[in-house]
C-alpha cells in the first residue's frame, strides 16, 4: 500500500516537474523580434497557454497615400480592414511541441492579406527560423528572426 | 413495377420535408448579455498594451440561457461591444488612439470580433465596430476563454493598473 502511494507521488512530482520545465522552455519565445526584412518588430507574449506576436513597432508607420498610421488595408474581412497594423497579431495560437519547436499557429501577411500555416524553430536563443507555408511544410518559405537586444544599462 | 417506385420516392421526399421541418422548427434565438471583466497591471508604455479578462463559461448565469446546456449551442452572434473604463482608471478614451478586442480559448484559435479606430471621444464608455459575423459559440462550448482588449497608449501611462468592463449583447441560436 505504502509503495503504491509512493509512486504515485513521485509519478505526480515528475508531472508536475515535466510542466513546469515545458512552460519555461516554451516562454524563451517570449521577448521582441525582427523578421530579415526589417520592416517591423513583433512582440511575442503568452495569453493562456499559447503564444501570439504583435507589431509593436513600424519602420514606416505612416501611409504615404493617406498620411495617417497604415492599416490592415488588405484584410478579408471588409469591417476590419481599418484595423491599425500597429499592435496588429501576425502570429497567433502557437504551441510549445518541444524540441525548440513551436506549432500549431498561423502568420498573417499584411501585405496580401493571406493567413499561412506556421512553425517556429528556435536554433539559439537568439534567432528564429519562422516557417510560413500552405497544406504542407515542404511548400513554404523560412524567414529568419533576430531577437532584439536590449541596450545594457551603463554603471 | 414504376408505381412502387414511385411510391418509394414518394415516401422518401415526405420523409426528408418531415425531417427538415423539425430541424428547422426547432431552433430557439435567445438575446443576452456577457460582461467580461479585463485588467492589466503598469506601466504601460505608448503603443498597445493588452487587457486581459478570463472567464469561465456558464449559461445559466446568463440571461435567458438558464435551461440551455453547452451541447444544444448552435450559434452565438454578437449584436454590439461596448467598453466601460473603469472609474479608479482616472483616464477616458482619449489616452488611446485605437483599441481592438479579440477572443481565445485553448481549443479555439484567435479571432478578431470588434475594433474601435480611430478613437475620438473623451468618455469612459465606448460603441465598438463588429467584424463581420463572428461566430462565437465554439468558445462557449468550452470551460474558459479568455478576452483581449488592446488598448493603443498614445504616451506612456505609470498608472499600477488599468481595468475596463466588455459588455457584449449577443443571440444564442440553439436546438
Amino acid at each position: 500500500m505504502k509503495k503504491t502511494i509512493l509512486i504515485a507521488a513521485l509519478s505526480a512530482m515528475l508531472f508536475a516537474f515535466t510542466t513546469v520545465k515545458n512552460d519555461a522552455d516554451g516562454d524563451r519565445l517570449t521577448g521582441i523580434w525582427e523578421p530579415s526584412n526589417g520592416k517591423v518588430k513583433v512582440k511575442i507574449d503568452k495569453i493562456g497557454d499559447k503564444y501570439y506576436g504583435k507589431i509593436v513597432w513600424l519602420k514606416e508607420p505612416i501611409d504615404p497615400k493617406t498620411g495617417s498610421p497604415k492599416v490592415d488595408k488588405n484584410n478579408p474581412d471588409e469591417n476590419l480592414r481599418n484595423t491599425p497594423l500597429k499592435g496588429y497579431r501576425i502570429l497567433k495560437d502557437f504551441t510549445y511541441s518541444g524540441d525548440d519547436e513551436w506549432s500549431e499557429g498561423t502568420i498573417y501577411d499584411p501585405e496580401n492579406g493571406s493567413t499561412y500555416s506556421c512553425t517556429i524553430k528556435m536554433s539559439d536563443e537568439n534567432t528564429l527560423d519562422i516557417r510560413g507555408y500552405i497544406g504542407i511544410s515542404a511548400l513554404g518559405r523560412t524567414d529568419v528572426w533576430k531577437r532584439l537586444k536590449l541596450p545594457s544599462k551603463k554603471k | 413495377m414504376n408505381k412502387s417506385k414511385n411510391r418509394q420516392f414518394n415516401l422518401l421526399v415526405i420523409i426528408g420535408a418531415m425531417l427538415f421541418c423539425a430541424a428547422c422548427g426547432s431552433k430557439t434565438e435567445t438575446p443576452s448579455t456577457v460582461t467580461f471583466e479585463a485588467s492589466a497591471t503598469g506601466p504601460f508604455f505608448s503603443g498597445p498594451n493588452s487587457l486581459i479578462a478570463e472567464y469561465s463559461v456558464d449559461l445559466s448565469a446568463l440571461d435567458g440561457l438558464k435551461d440551455v446546456s453547452k451541447d444544444q449551442i448552435d450559434e452565438i452572434k454578437i449584436s454590439s461591444v461596448r467598453v466601460i473604463l473603469n472609474d479608479e482608471n482616472d483616464m477616458d478614451f482619449s489616452s488611446f488612439s485605437s483599441a481592438t478586442i479579440q477572443m481565445v480559448s485553448s481549443d479555439v484559435d484567435m479571432q478578431t470580433i470588434a475594433i474601435k479606430n480611430p478613437i475620438e471621444t473623451k468618455t469612459q464608455e465606448l460603441v465598438f465596430d463588429l467584424s463581420d459575423e463572428v461566430d462565437i459559440a465554439d468558445y462557449f462550448k468550452g470551460e474558459k476563454l479568455s478576452l483581449v482588449l488592446d488598448l493603443d497608449f498614445i504616451e506612456d501611462s505609470f498608472i499600477e493598473e488599468i481595468g475596463a468592463q466588455v459588455i457584449m449583447d449577443i443571440t444564442v441560436k440553439n436546438n
